[in-house]
């Protein structure tokens, strides 16, 4: 399993598509962030801390958008050329073919989302000039950190997508729909939804504000990030136990399935 | 049943008979695809899980979704259609379970109470202030709460956190529908006040009681009871002793007002019938038997207080003459326009005033009075507007803001708890009326009407009047929006005054800040000319207060 994991990771190295798809997120997000960064320097009242918060559920929309294309291509690609059954056929297991790839795709796809996430977020504290009070850096970095889970949970879903449609170009087709769905306001991508991984990871992006103000006019925030045990816990439960579900039923489908 | 989970549970039963029927077949395919179809039922029920949410009503649906399932990992016909029957089973139980159980698809009340005792922690400005035990609160509500999420009884729900909000005292701290608030509300004072007989008591200024409202023609009535004949009992009790029991459903930030409308409110206690004891018109005491009307003592009670704080008949900033000296400002709220209100600008209403009293002097009236009763407050701006017409030529202290801290999360206090001044407010005074100015207040003069009532206390030609004080609430408002349409408000911004102590809003004392000049006395002439003769008694106070 080593070796395809390695072959994987030099794969993924030489992979155009997989590269264009993360320059390709992460420019767009860099681009509308530095818009952003330019309203937010009309006013310097906006803190980078309180950008992050405007900021986070776009970029981690976006960032999904890579996520999505990428374990499609890690996990689909070599469904098209029929490198999986040469494995197989020079003596490979299907297990070891099966999280040879999975395994490299949640491990990448996660730190490469995360890094989707966070990377515009700091260009744009770094524009606005600082942090600032206003809102919790550890929060913000614990709720980052907590999203490593969904993300996960939300690529083993899509491998098992993939390994049953075996084609990572309708895998993406289907990633896109789904993004779309996403931005809408609706139960599925607005509550706290512990049984679909990326439901749940827009309620952690999505920061509650308490205001108060000024007899003159003026308002406070104070933005309520701290996460309570009652969200923490069962975001990492669920995601492990439908993750490893959504794997293990991707595993059993590629199992029993002719390679043809 | 909602449509959605009705969608699933017919899926379902499509789904088994379906997958029943395609088990041989599956099994004589070399493909695996056909695998796909035993995970599809579980991948339907995702999305409307999605969509619709969870529910625990609906485990036996789910269930079926993942005995379906086995199909996907054991390629055997046999298995598959057991399988198919039992989730086919499974699928048409959820239907009647779910249409026969109370607790489908429940609101989940307890919830909103958790996340209100969370938010009002840490956003309550006045916690400290009014010593507030939330532990104490949480514990005692909890169980009241948990009751209702059994019983979904929407009802209870508002009774029991209508009694919640009174434990503040604090006349912001409210749960309020955000649709059908007010019927909502007779509904529940329908059920909690308790019954009417008649009549409803009132505690006079010299502390005697009186019957006020009295039902014409009713046993009350028969038995000589008229507005103002003098109760001396009542269920057996004197009248200072009737059971407060209904007094947990109101809030009164200051407790002379709560003094003020005891017995008034208390008035429905009583089984279905009474026994009352009264002075009749010879001067003797006298009992009477009163059994209950059919209706509610809330409607009786509801009437009184319309007649004993009702306000001027007329629309809100409107103008009305009441002689030839003397012309009264009806304002209902301190809001004038949405334009005003985002702005902060009043100069608009301020013209508008400015040149109704230049009419006014023009008409030799020297008299204005602004009638506030029942303004249930607003912008601060509008009490600035409004003041700086009437104040001396100057500054006039307002109030201060306190200080906020973004690190701290909040308002900061010093090493004695205390909250640390920020920045004064101040009203420039314009001077330019330069007559006399009544302003006529009631318990329900809230927030920015308490604002005004503090800013133009003690200033030359002003007198403020009225039976109470205002409502002793003037902080600003913040609050929290339930899934079910209703809203918690309460004291989220805090102002302070020139001490540094909180701003007119009562503490533990139960004193607010607030004061009137003159407080008219609730007597027998006051309860006569209100309810034998229809007539406004504080304003005829006020009028008579110039002369």
């Amino acid at each position: 399993m080593k070796n395809i994991m390695k072959s994987q990771l030099i794969q993924l190295r030489k992979d155009k598509i997989s590269r264009f798809i993360f320059v390709g997120v992460l420019a767009v997000t860099l681009i509308i962030v530095l818009m952003m960064a330019d309203a937010a320097l009309g006013d310097m009242e906006i803190s980078g801390g309180e950008q992050a918060v405007a900021l986070l559920t776009m970029t981690q929309l976006l960032a999904q958008f890579f996520m999505y294309l990428f374990t499609a291509q890690v996990c689909g690609a070599d469904f098209t050329d029929k490198t999986m059954n040469y494995e197989i056929m020079s003596g490979h297991t299907r297990r070891e073919v099966y999280f040879g790839r999975v395994i490299p795709a949640i491990v990448i796809g996660t730190l490469g989302t995360m890094f989707l996430i966070a990377a515009p977020i700091v260009a744009e504290v770094m524009i606005v000039g600082g942090w600032g009070d206003k809102v919790s850096l550890a929060d913000m970095l614990q709720r980052l950190l907590l999203m490593a889970f969904p993300i996960a949970r939300t690529i083993c879903e899509f491998v098992f997508l993939t390994f049953i449609i075996k084609n990572p170009y309708i895998v993406m087709g289907i990633s896109y729909l789904l993004c779309v769905i996403l931005g809408m306001n609706i139960p599925v991508t607005r509550d706290h939804c512990f049984v679909l991984g990326m439901s749940n990871l827009n309620a952690l992006t999505v920061i509650d504000r308490w205001d108060s103000f000024r007899l003159g006019g003026d308002l406070y925030y104070i933005y309520e990030t701290g996460l309570s045990a009652d969200f923490v816990l069962p975001t990492i439960i669920v995601s492990v136990v439908v993750g490893a579900a959504a794997l293990l039923l991707g595993y059993t489908f590629f199992k029993n399935d002719d390679m043809h | 049943m909602e449509n959605l989970d009705l969608v699933l549970a017919l899926l379902l039963i499509v789904f088994s008979a379906a997958l029943f029927v395609i088990s041989k077949a599956a099994e004589k395919r070399v493909t695996q695809k056909w695998r796909i179809c035993y995970a599809a039922p579980v991948m339907a029920g995702l999305v409307i899980v999605g969509i619709a949410g969870f529910d625990s009503y609906m485990l036996t649906a789910y269930l079926a979704a993942i005995v379906l399932l086995a199909g996907f990992f054991v390629d055997n016909g046999r298995l598959r259609r057991v399988a198919s029957v039992i989730a086919a089973a499974l699928a048409i139980v959820t239907i009647p379970v779910c249409t026969m159980s109370k607790g489908y698809r429940a609101y989940d009340y307890v919830q909103d109470f958790k996340d209100s005792i969370k938010s009002m922690e840490s956003h309550y400005v006045l916690a400290d202030h009014k010593e507030i035990d939330f532990d104490a609160l949480y514990d005692e509500f909890l169980p009241r709460f948990e009751a209702v999420n059994s019983s979904q009884d929407e009802q209870e729900n508002l009774i029991v956190w209508t009694e919640l909000c009174a434990r503040f005292n604090d006349g912001h701290v409210g749960y309020i529908s955000s649709k059908d608030h007010e019927k909502a509300m007779t509904d529940m004072y329908d059920k909690v006040l308790g019954n009417d007989y008649g009549l409803a008591p009132m505690t006079l200024s010299d502390g005697r009681t009186a019957a006020v409202n009295v039902e014409p023609d009713s046993e009350a009535y028969k038995a000589g009871i008229r507005n103002g004949t003098i109760i001396t009992s009542w269920d057996g009790v004197s009248p200072e002793n009737i059971s407060d029991e209904a007094m947990k459903y109101f809030s009164f930030a200051d407790k002379d007002n709560k003094e003020f409308f005891r017995t008034l409110l208390c008035g429905g206690t009583g089984g279905d019938s009474i026994t009352i004891g009264f002075i009749d018109e010879s001067g003797k005491e006298k009992t009477a038997e009163l059994t209950k009307l059919g209706a509610y003592y809330s409607g009786r009670l509801e009437s009184a207080f319309a007649k004993i704080t009702g306000g001027i008949e007329t629309g809100h900033l409107m103008w009305e003459d009441i002689d030839e000296k003397t012309s009264a400002f009806r304002i209902k709220m301190m809001m004038a326009d949405s334009t005003s209100m985002e702005s902060g600008d009043y100069r608009g209403l301020k013209y508008d005033i400015t040149s109704k009293l230049e009419e006014l002097k023009s008409q030799g009236k020297d008299h204005v009075i602004l009638d506030m009763r029942d303004n249930s407050g607003g912008d601060g701006g509008m009490v600035k507007a409004i003041a700086s017409i009437f104040a001396p030529v100057g500054e006039h202290y307002y109030c201060t803001d306190a200080l906020w801290s973004d690190a701290a999360g909040g308002y900061v206090t010093d090493e004695n708890g205390r909250f640390i001044k920020d920045k004064d407010n101040y009203v420039t005074g314009e001077d330019l009326w330069d007559g006399k100015l009544t302003i006529i207040v009631n318990h329900n003069s809230v927030s920015a009407a308490d604002h005004l009532v503090e800013v133009m206390q003690g200033m030359p030609d002003v007198t403020i009047i009225g039976f109470t004080e205002p409502n002793g609430s003037a902080q600003g408002v913040g609050g929290l929006m339930f899934d079910n349409d209703y809203v918690l408000s309460f004291s989220g911004s805090l102002l302070l005054d020139e001490n540094g102590d909180v701003s007119v809003d009562s503490g533990s004392d139960h004193e607010s800040g607030n004061d009137i000049d003159i407080r008219v006395p609730f007597d027998e002439e006051a309860l006569h000319i209100i309810f034998d003769e229809g007539k406004d008694h504080l304003l005829l106070k006020a009028l008579e207060m110039y002369e």
